[in-house]
């Protein structure tokens, strides 16, 4: 479960964010988030996967108050969250097999169930045949469920994803979003966040909308 | 707990890989880090090696005390009372200038030799074993000894021992010196090296922190690294003070030979490799932890 009590984020020079924003994601979930750039969908993204703090307010992530957290302990939350960066953020020195290895290796998983975890995610978005290339020989829309796939071979109970559909074509869109949709289905809590809600309305979930760091009604 | 180990072992063989795989960066690496550990162990073992001989050497520093030629037994029973007295002197022993004559004659051979001289040539003489073997106590018993009433000379035979004994000191602090700045080297230079690899995987370490490393799985890797290139340069370092010694015993031997001395630089001891290992690695390790420690706080400030 994600829950916001009354949370604000005020960057140093003194933008805000987010505005005293009160809201709670039950488990199993499947929310969109919407709302123009700088609306704040990126922050609040950011204070659910403890990467950004809240200057005010309460997050609470997984019976966890993200706001009261010891920096050291952070990392230990976000293992149980996956991300889905809007930049990717992939190593590009590393095989495919190798990206989506990492999270594996950070929690410290034996080795040869970690291969078997690794390929099951790669089978899952369609890169089961790329897993010895490099990213950088991959597309564009490759490269996003790359990242789709490290975010979730370590069975996060929370996935995060932040623009996923953006500079994709409309059925590559649909694509990356159905993904998502069987994420969801298997018990997975997850939070999207996108520009382009005409994506969003066809799948009839809760659409939480911002607009400069408050609720747009 | 077993989990544990395997991360472990992992983070190991993964480093040492890393190693091996950049072979000419690696050993350019280990080269610099097994030259400053090589100096002060060079020198290290031949000051520690000159002792062992030194101190096989009989180096008791004496006194010798020659009485004037023309002194009376008096005069001899006044010098043996004031040494018997003087709080400074361990122990003496009189040699009578006759005796001293029949054992210069049964040493060289040269029996009948006093029957060519005008009487004894040789003085009486107290040999003269000082208490303390500090050299200014020695210095101020030599001084007192030679102002005694018909004292002709008092000789100090054991003054190259002396000098030598300082030297070793001097050697001894030499190598502690040395010592030290090559540990601060060591640290420094290791904290470059890690610090490098930091920066050439700074988008690999955002990234993890991202997905949820902790600081210490950050840390990991980059601590093994500097602890194989520690216990490596040891070795290395131990290698070529080995064969330092190699090429410099049969030099050493030559030149003791001429004295009829024996005298060779000794290795290390398994003691001291192991020893040498600990230091080089605990130096390797602080080193790199101070690299990642200041990467992490800069990270954490952004």
């Amino acid at each position: 479960m994600i829950q916001f009590d009354q949370v604000s984020k005020r960057y140093p020079g003194g933008f805000d964010a987010l505005k005293n924003l009160s809201f709670s994601i039950e488990n199993g979930e499947m929310v969109f988030l919407a709302g123009p750039s700088g609306a704040g969908k990126s922050t609040l993204l950011k204070l659910v996967s403890g990467i950004e703090r809240a200057t005010s307010g309460n997050v609470i992530v997984n019976r966890q108050n993200l706001s009261q957290l010891r920096a050291s302990q952070l990392p230990y939350v976000r293992q149980h969250i996956g991300i889905v960066f809007q930049d990717h953020k992939l190593l590009y020195d590393r095989s495919v097999f190798d990206n989506v290895m990492l999270p594996l290796d950070i929690i410290g998983f034996d080795r040869r169930d970690a291969a078997r975890r690794v390929r099951a995610a790669l089978d899952k978005v369609g890169l089961l045949n790329k897993e010895k290339s490099m990213p950088i020989g991959l597309s564009g829309g490759e490269q996003q469920r790359l990242c789709i796939a490290r975010a979730v071979v370590h069975r996060p109970s929370i996935l995060l994803a932040d623009e996923p559909s953006a500079n994709l074509d409309r059925a590559y869109a649909l694509d990356i979003m159905e993904l998502f949709k069987s994420f969801h289905q298997v018990g997975v809590t997850v939070l999207i966040s996108a520009h382009d809600e005409t994506l969003m309305e066809d799948y009839g979930r809760r659409i939480i909308r911002l607009r400069e760091g408050q609720f747009a009604s | 707990m077993k989990h544990y180990l395997t991360l472990h072992w992992q983070s190991a063989t993964r480093a040492l890989m890393h190693i091996l795989r950049q072979p000419l960066a690696s050993l350019l690496n280990l080269l610099m880090l097994s030259l400053a550990l090589a100096l002060p162990l060079s020198l290290y073992l031949a000051v520690q090696s000159i002792e062992d001989w030194s101190g096989k050497l009989n180096v008791t520093p004496e006194l010798t005390i020659f009485m004037e030629m023309n002194s009376e037994p008096a005069d001899l029973a006044a010098v043996e009372s004031t040494l018997k007295n003087h709080p400074k002197v361990g122990g003496f022993a009189f040699i009578d200038k006759d005796h001293a004559l029949e054992a210069l004659e049964a040493r060289n051979g040269i029996a009948g030799m006093s029957e060519g001289l005008d009487g004894n040539p040789l003085p009486d003489a107290f040999v003269v074993k000082p208490a303390s073997l500090q050299t200014q106590d020695l210095d101020l018993l030599q001084k007192e000894l030679s102002g005694l009433p018909m004292v002709e000379n008092v000789q100090f035979d054991a003054a190259w021992a002396q000098r030598l004994s300082q030297l070793l000191k001097l050697g001894e602090q030499l190598t502690l010196f040395l010592g030290i700045a090559f540990a601060v080297a060591l640290v420094l230079v290791t904290h470059n090296t890690i610090r490098m690899q930091i920066l050439a995987r700074r988008d690999e370490i955002n990234i993890s922190k991202l997905i949820g490393a902790s600081d210490s799985f950050i840390r990991r890797p980059f601590l093994y690294h500097a602890l194989w290139q520690g216990l490596l340069s040891a070795l290395l370092a131990w290698g070529m003070a080995s064969y330092l010694i190699h090429v410099a015993n049969p030099v050493l031997a030559e030149l003791a030979r001429l004295y009829n001395e024996q005298l060779a630089l000794r290795s290390l001891n398994a003691g001291e490799l192991g020893l040498l290992l600990l230091i080089a690695a605990f130096l390797s390790i602080s080193g790199a932890r101070l690299a990642t420690d200041h990467h992490l706080r800069q990270a954490q400030a952004h």
